[in-house]
């Protein structure tokens, strides 16, 4: 190291014990053998000293409610960043079996799209038809005036009972 | 039980045959005989059929020759669009012989054989409505006796029907809505009885191609049976119409959508109501919809002929009511049904 003497902010990063061991050993041994550099650190001690005792002398308790909030904030759970998430999300482990579901689903999702139907549209006729028929057991039952066998191209073969 | 109280019930009918021109009989007596008559008696006739809608009616005229107990068949003379087509009924099968394109269409109804469905409807109608006799009349040169049926909770006059003395056989029935208007009426001209009727005149043309119609399959069930069979929670109304009940139902695939159909009745007047849990919509082309609401939600009113139906849906599942109740009677069944 050709350094000779520790800078002022190298003596307040080692008076808070902030330096690499190396460099802390290296100030310990020069502040020993060199009274100017000793001098300037035990001037910086002071200093720092004077100011913990006027903040010491200087020290209010925070309001109740705050103290709370803080403490409430510091135990809630925090919440990963958005690139953090994102980024433990595209890890192989988890990634892999999400594309995996993804195509899955992708698939079957077009799939169903392409044979589900769009909402069925059902002609009032088989409801009235329908009730009709059943009405057939009610005393002084008729049939319609007009069959409606007669007069549609469409004989509702689709329709069937429910087998039970 | 049943088929012993029919039994019972026939042989007094059967006894009010022979009687010929003895005192009225008793109406009750007379009105369920009335009911089992073609069972008994063979007759042929024309018949003129009219159902008056708000918006549309329907009108047919054909000749009817039926052999006791269960073939029937009816040559249409008009309207025009059905003349010269006919419909054989031989028990639950009936074949609608379609000149106009050269084909039979078979359906059946299983309904028509219900018996105890038969039962419990009368049972309703002898509950909702008061028998009063009009006494003797003359219909169509025939000695008749008129019974109109009175609704107990409205009292106003539904049906009238005149009675045959001699056979039993209702040779004009009128239907009435409850401010007095007529809704359809039923009426025999030129009858005739006779056990003479030849098999060959109920014998399908045979150079007609044979297409199947729909099936409307086993007897009926039990409501209860059927929603219970549904394969969803199916709902029921909380509000009838008074004197109506629940008496028969069945699961219905319509274009391959499970359906419950519940039918309700009073006796005479009846409802259904249609429910899926499958998204379908409701095509009312041909008719003459309208918008209206059920509770807060949109719904679909259309009417043809005297049949109105009413069809909406509350998210989860989709219904419809058919029958001849007016858009009152319907909206307050259809706000009954809440999940």
């Amino acid at each position: 190291m050709n350094q000779t003497h520790p800078t002022p902010e190298e003596l307040v990063e080692y008076l808070h014990g902030e330096l690499p061991a190396s460099h802390d050993a290296w100030i310990h041994s020069h502040l020993a053998g060199c009274s100017s550099c000793a001098e300037a650190f035990e001037a910086e001690a002071s200093l720092t000293e004077l100011l913990r005792a006027h903040a010491r002398s200087e020290d209010r308790d925070f309001p109740p409610q705050v103290a709370a909030a803080i403490r409430e904030a510091i135990e809630r759970p925090r919440r990963p960043p958005v690139w953090e998430s994102l980024r433990t999300a595209l890890r192989p482990v988890v990634a892999l079996p999400a594309a995996a579901a993804i195509v899955v689903a992708l698939y079957l999702g077009i799939n169903s799209w392409h044979h589900t139907p769009a909402a069925m549209s059902i002609n009032a006729a088989y409801y009235v038809n329908n009730h009709a028929a059943l009405t057939a057991s009610a005393p002084f039952a008729e049939d319609a005036p007009i069959p409606a066998m007669l007069t549609s191209d469409d004989t509702a073969a689709d329709q069937q009972t429910v087998a039970r | 039980m049943r088929g012993s109280l029919i039994a019972v019930l026939a042989l007094f009918a059967g006894n009010l045959t022979l009687a010929g021109a003895s005192p009225v009989p008793d109406t009750d007596a007379l009105l369920f005989a009335a009911i089992s008559a073609p069972v008994r008696i063979s007759y042929a006739g024309i018949v003129e059929v009219v159902r008056i809608g708000n918006h549309t009616s329907e009108a047919s005229v054909y000749r009817i020759e039926h052999r006791a107990p269960d073939l029937t068949r009816r040559n249409y003379s008009a309207p025009s669009a059905l003349s010269g087509d006919a419909v054989i009924s031989k028990g639950d099968v009936s074949f609608s012989v379609d000149a106009r394109r050269h084909r039979i269409v078979e359906t059946r109804n299983a309904a028509l054989d219900d018996r105890i469905a038969l039962d419990d409807n009368y049972a309703l109608l002898r509950q909702n409505y008061r028998i009063a006799s009009r006494g003797d009349e003359v219909f169509d040169g025939r000695r008749t006796v008129g019974l109109m049926l009175i609704n107990k909770y409205n009292r106003h006059p539904t049906m009238l029907v005149r009675i045959d003395r001699a056979t039993k056989i209702v040779l004009d029935k009128q239907e009435f809505a409850p401010d007095g208007s007529l809704v359809g009426e039923v009426r025999f001209e030129e009858v005739s009885y006779t056990q003479a009727i030849p098999p060959t005149e109920f014998a399908l043309p045979k150079q007609y191609q044979l297409v199947q119609g729909p099936t409307f399959g086993e007897p009926p069930q039990n409501p209860d049976v059927v929603v219970r069979n549904a394969g969803f929670a199916a709902r029921a109304p909380k509000t009838l119409p008074e004197g109506f009940a629940p008496v028969e139902g069945n699961l219905v695939e319509l274009k391959g959508i499970r359906t419950v159909h519940v039918l309700y009745s009073d006796g005479i007047r009846t409802v259904s109501l249609f429910e899926n849990a499958t998204a379908s919509k409701l095509d009312m082309s041909g008719l003459q919809p309208e918008w209206t609401t059920v509770g807060a939600r949109q719904a679909q009113y259309a009417e043809d002929g005297a049949m109105a139906l009413l069809g909406w849906s509350d998210g989860a599942l989709h219904y419809a009511l058919v029958g001849e109740l007016d858009l009152t009677e319907l909206r307050q069944i259809a706000a009954s049904i809440a999940p």
